[in-house]
């Protein structure tokens, strides 16, 4: 008598059998807590967030208050400086603290809300691409190498400047020209999801097609398409800091970290912590969500084993 | 070969013709061309004035047409800010950015190739950990920073090149290193990754199971394999670094295309901003072209 | 004869969450020269395991915590790595492996693979080498073997490639070979090939060879000897012949029972002469993307099929990789449009039934119980989800059927709540049975639906759907490429070939009075244990 053998990865899961007693979303936790790199990220990015939201209450500095009798004080580590100006102030005599505390609340906003607009454009696009194939992948994929060969910089940069830098318009822009990393990988996630017996099954019983993406597609493309985002959190907080530095994003007096370094920039060999402070908090805003972004791909990795510490 | 190169090409012109009239409606919709070259100040009857003088009064897509059919017979456009032809521009700065390019991607290579195929080959050991935290570093740095740190320290502690300005090839080392450590983390990661899972491949086991291992098993039955993504991305990110030098070039004060494209904007140039924005998406959509050609002919699963 | 090789209490652990698991514990075995030994057992007993202690392709997290390895008289232990595989590994003992589709370096000709591993152990010239190519080539008998030279291994097929694979291990006339489940992946007509091709080889070449299956027939065929593993234990050991007559362990003899129950005759349905399916002259054509230096292919999936399914009956569509078997299922049960034909159900045209009548007459059962379920759902909501789609029942009405139905599969309540990644394989599938019976279907369309699980399972599950055949009354299409479960499941057989029938008719009249010559070719592929008749059919 002759039958196939279930084809089986010679790293046997069989031996991890305690293991798969647990519920999908066990594991996922589990995992998430032995993994360092995650943990260090969003035990960062959370403090961070705390910051932002209550910094402002509990610290209270104004960020545009200025005193031009106290220009270029160092900060408190240097001689000259004072614990009244822990980082010293601007060649404007704002409080640089209070400055960079304020640039939080743009950084996490913008980057969070453009990687949200990516996100929606990229999807919605990639599922659709493809799950139906044909002249719709065709279209998307058109519209893709648009995107893609569009030097997003330079035309965020032109829009923002010609439109008016705002907040929101600075959101939009970053976001849409943001999406193309979304829709390689969602489109992908589809493509192979569809093929798996649990879609077809789908339609045998009669599902929609609706029910279908909704139900059994888009749910198991979750764990990629949240590692995307995180790491697209992390691009636009950095585009933004590139359009402010450049001067074509959000404009003084709003104290954005990349406006920040490109005020400081004048004074950059006699007043460094100008520019040293801010890319500071700009690498460890990103640092940490991506060290997040990475533990999560880490996790949600099917083939990650869960391990014990 | 020839019927895939055709079938890219007409890919590439159709995209390029998309972006172009993207671009131009784009522009000359959102801002008056007339209010940007008479400037904030101007009265009306000067800016009408301007408009008749420039043509600015005919439909759009009349002056659409004549400025797409001008870039074929080379008349790319005369600049308002800096009244020059804008062709006359461009060749002036191109060869700098060039320069740049090139070299930022030799530093993507000489970092990113060595480092992954070591992590991959020691995962979780000192030197992997190492590649990782550079990558994870790298994408975290904002190169307009790097830069003005790379200045500060090169200025001040290790003067050994130049911090400013476009003269000598040493003036490029700095800004190489920057806009390249940008691409590092990318093409690290797929290094790695791509080299661990052909390590782990049934046809590596087959190799093994002939007597081969070490550094031969390496090189002449993994590497090859491994590399085949690499080279394609390595290719698109060339084709990166035209538009993505803005950054760099105004940061170390190199006059290449970027700056001429940050300058153009400023002063809402706009025959020199349309015909840039042009310039870098058939640049990369160029390279991307290369990526693909280069991947058929490497891989004989595409070719044959 | 001196020993060959001589294992004793060889242990393997596993590092895996930080804990040392020992996988393959006291295994001891012996070989003489140009003998033949068969490592027989389920997915999991570590018969895999312990050949790659032997020729150091353990992964990573494996090592040998114990045990010694003594071939031609010399501990194996002692050799470092470097000296290993530049005496041992490809030149006195070779392996091959199960998949050939992904054995082979895809950027290498199979010229190049050949030479440079024939060059790598022995100090000869270009020509010498390509002329040893060229003989070993030959005699795996590979077809056009001058030309394959220079071609690469994704313009062979999988039969093809394994020929190369096994000219690549005996290219230097190893003493030993190490097969590991050679044919497993392999069309049946093709496995039966290669595997006379092995044995002949041996002969030829005067080796020993240690053959691991799971499959006890092809075991029977090829090996001397035998040692059956459950649990990375060896619980049986001895002569081929011994252990099948009088096996001693009650593993083996499940083993056996297993099989030999697939012999029998098994009860059938009442069957009524009216049709309840009507296939006429189906055909369904794929365009294959182009490539580079091609033009786009046809593919010719299913051309002009036409057969009658009886109410029910048990009808197997038997065939091998890319006979059409599988778009037949699919086109029959809606899943995919045909271009042209027709299939009627119950005397209505396929495209005129509403999707959520389609659905309750007629419901699929897949081959991979991976794939089948979705990861993020739970087995209640899963099994209740037919019912939610297309009946308006109350929410506790609905829970109550689904338990009912899971009980019917042999799961018991608790499984309600959990989630696919906490069954077993077995398990899955009768979620998936149960999936598809909820609705009262009265055609099953099962797709190798046993072929992805271990024996023991794969009978449980052929017994669940025999009992619930003749419990609901179920017309049942079967498609298989396994003759034994299709000889012991149904009641006719349509033998299918590239695309089209070759044969069709009553099971025992195909299998035993083939008419057609691929029909007649199929059925002496198979690998029969019958208890007084064990040798080459």
């Amino acid at each position: 008598m002759i039958f196939k053998t279930f084809i089986k990865r010679l790293f046997p899961r069989s031996f991890d059998d305690e293991i798969y007693n647990l519920t999908p979303k066990d594991l996922i936790i589990r995992k998430s807590s032995n993994h360092g790199g995650f943990k260090f990220g969003l035990s960062l990015l959370l403090i961070i967030f705390l910051f932002a939201i209550f910094g402002p209450i509990i610290f209270d500095v104004s960020p545009y208050e200025q005193d031009l009798t106290k220009r270029l004080l160092p900060p408190v580590w240097k001689e000259g400086g004072s614990w009244e100006y822990i980082f010293g102030t601007d060649g404007n005599g704002r409080d640089y603290f209070a400055r960079i505390l304020y640039g939080t609340r743009i950084s996490l906003t913008i980057g969070f809300g453009a990687a949200c607009v990516g996100m929606i454009i990229g999807v919605t696009l990639g599922v659709c691409a493809g799950y139906f194939g044909g002249w719709v992948d065709q279209i998307v994929s058109y519209l893709l190498t648009c995107q893609l060969a569009l030097p997003g910089l330079l035309l965020a940069m032109t829009i923002v400047f010609l439109i008016g830098p705002s907040i929101t318009v600075v959101i939009f822009v970053i976001g849409a020209t943001h999406w193309a990393f979304f829709l390689v990988v969602s489109r992908s996630a589809t493509q192979k999801i569809k093929n798996l017996d649990y879609v077809t099954s789908a339609r045998a019983i009669g599902a929609s097609k609706f029910q279908i993406i909704m139900r059994d597609i888009i749910p198991n493309t979750f764990s990629q398409i949240i590692v995307i985002f995180t790491l697209e959190v992390g691009i636009a907080i950095l585009n933004e800091a590139s359009l402010s530095f450049l001067g074509v994003g959000i404009q003084p007096p709003t104290p954005s970290w990349g406006l920040l370094i490109a005020e400081g920039k004048e004074a950059i060999f006699f007043q460094p912590w100008l520019i040293i402070l801010p890319g500071i908090a700009l690498f460890t805003l990103v640092v940490s969500i991506n060290m997040m972004g990475d533990g999560l791909r880490d996790i949600t990795d099917p083939n990650s084993k869960v391990s014990e510490e | 070969m020839l019927r895939f190169i055709a079938g890219r090409l007409i890919v590439v012109l159709s995209v390029g013709l998309t972006l172009s009239i993207v671009t131009f409606f784009l522009l000359n919709y959102v801002i008056d061309p007339a209010q940007a070259i008479a400037g904030e100040d101007a009265l009306f009857e000067e800016i009408e004035q301007i408009r008749e003088q420039y043509g600015f009064d005919r439909s759009i897509t009349v002056r659409y047409f004549e400025w797409f059919s001008g870039i074929f017979q080379g008349d790319l456009g005369i600049s308002y800010y800096w009244n020059k032809p804008v062709i006359s521009l461009l060749i002036d700065r191109a060869p700098e950015t060039i320069t740049l390019a090139l070299m930022s991607v030799s530093v993507t290579i000489l970092i990113s190739i060595p480092l992954g195929i070591l992590a991959a080959l020691n995962p979780n050991s000192l030197i992997d950990r190492i590649a990782l935290g550079i990558a994870v570093t790298a994408q975290a740095v904002p190169n307009f920073w790097l830069g003005l740190i790379m200045i500060l320290i090169f200025a001040l502690a290790i003067p050994i090149f130049p911090v400013s300005g476009d003269k000598t090839l040493f003036h490029f080392v700095l800004p190489s290193i920057v806009l390249g450590a940008s691409s590092v983390p990318a093409v690290m990661r797929l290094m790695r990754t791509g080299l661990l899972d052909v390590i782990n491949a049934d046809f590596i086991r087959t190799a093994r199971s002939s007597g081969f291992y070490g550094w031969r098993l390496v090189f002449n039955h993994a590497l090859r394999n491994a590399l085949l993504p690499v080279v394609s991305v390595l290719a698109v990110q060339l084709g990166n670094k035209f538009g993505g030098s803005v950054i760099t070039e105004s940061v170390f004060a190199i006059n290449g295309l970027g700056r001429l494209a940050l300058e153009s904007i400023l002063g809402a140039d706009i025959p020199t901003v349309q015909i840039l924005v042009f310039v870098f998406a058939i640049i990369f959509l160029f390279f991307n072209l290369l990526a693909d050609i280069l991947n058929a002919y490497l891989d004989p699963r595409l070719r044959l | 004869m001196s020993d060959l090789l001589n294992i004793q209490n060889l242990e393997i652990s596993f590092q895996s969450n930080n804990k040392n698991l020992k996988t393959v514990e006291n295994f001891s075995i012996n070989l003489n020269e140009k003998e033949s030994l068969g490592i027989v057992g389920e997915s999991g007993s570590g018969k895999t395991l312990s050949m790659l202690a032997l020729t150091r392709l353990l992964p990573k997290q494996a090592s040998v915590s114990s045990g010694s390895i003594i071939f031609q008289n010399r501990n194996l232990d002692e050799l470092d790595n470097k000296n290993f595989y530049k005496e041992i590994s490809g030149k006195k003992i070779s392996m091959i492996f199960q998949e050939p589709m992904t054995a082979l370096n895809p950027v290498h000709t199979i010229g190049k693979q050949l030479l440079e591993t024939y060059l790598y152990h022995n100090n000869v010239s270009v020509e010498k080498g390509i002329e040893r190519a060229l003989e070993i080539l030959d005699a795996v008998k590979l077809p056009k073997y001058k030309q394959r030279m220079d071609q690469y291994p994704h313009q062979l097929s999988g039969g093809q490639r394994q020929r190369v694979m096994i000219a690549l291990a005996l290219i230097n006339n190893p003493s030993l070979l190490i097969a590991d489940e050679p044919t497993t992946a392999l069309d049946v007509t093709v496995q039966k090939e290669i595997i006379q091709l092995i044995s002949d080889l041996r002969e030829t070449i005067g080796m020993a060879l240690i053959f691991i299956s799971h499959d006890l027939g092809v075991v029977s065929q090829i090996s001397d000897n035998v040692v059956v593993m459950k649990n990375g234990e060896i619980v049986e050991k001895g002569k081929t012949l011994k252990v099948l007559e009088k096996p001693n362990h009650p593993y083996t003899q499940g083993l056996l029972d297993c099989l030999f129950k697939l012999e029998d005759e098994q009860k059938k349905n009442q069957i009524k002469d009216t049709p309840i399916i009507k296939v006429k002259e189906i055909s369904k054509s794929y365009k294959l993307p182009a490539k580079i230096f091609k033009k786009p292919e046809i593919i010719y999936a299913v051309k002009k099929v036409s057969f009658d399914v009886k109410f029910g009956e048990t009808i197997a569509i038997v065939g091998e990789s890319g006979s059409g078997k599988s778009t037949v299922a699919k086109i029959i049960n809606g899943l995919i449009n045909k271009d042209e034909g027709k299939v009627e159900i119950k005397g209505q045209n396929i495209e005129d039934i509403e999707i959520s009548d389609r659905a309750k007459i007629i419901q699929p059962v897949f081959q991979d119980p991976y794939s089948t379920l979705n990861p993020i759902h739970t087995i209640g909501y899963i099994v209740s989800r037919p019912l939610t789609i297309n009946e308006n029942k109350s929410e506790s009405e609905v829970k109550e059927e689904v338990i009912k139905i899971l009980r019917l599969v042999g799961l018991s309540e608790e499984y309600y709540n959990r989630f696919p990644n906490q069954l077993s394989g077995g398990q899955r599938q009768r979620v998936a049975i149960a999936r598809a019976i909820i609705l009262k279907p009265q055609i099953l369309i099962c797709d190798e639906p046993t072929s992805a699980l271990d024996v023991t399972i794969q009978s449980q599950i052929l017994d669940l759907l025999n009992d619930l055949k003749t419990k609901l009354n179920i017309t049942i299409i079967l498609i298989s490429h396994d003759i034994s479960v299709v000889k012991y499941f149904s009641d006719r057989i349509i033998v299918m070939y590239n695309g089209e029938i070759i044969e069709m008719g009553n099971t025992n009249n195909v299998i035993n009075i083939p008419k057609d010559k691929y029909t007649k070719r199929l059925m002496s592929s198979v690998f029969s244990l019958k208890k007084n008749d064990i040798k080459f059919t």
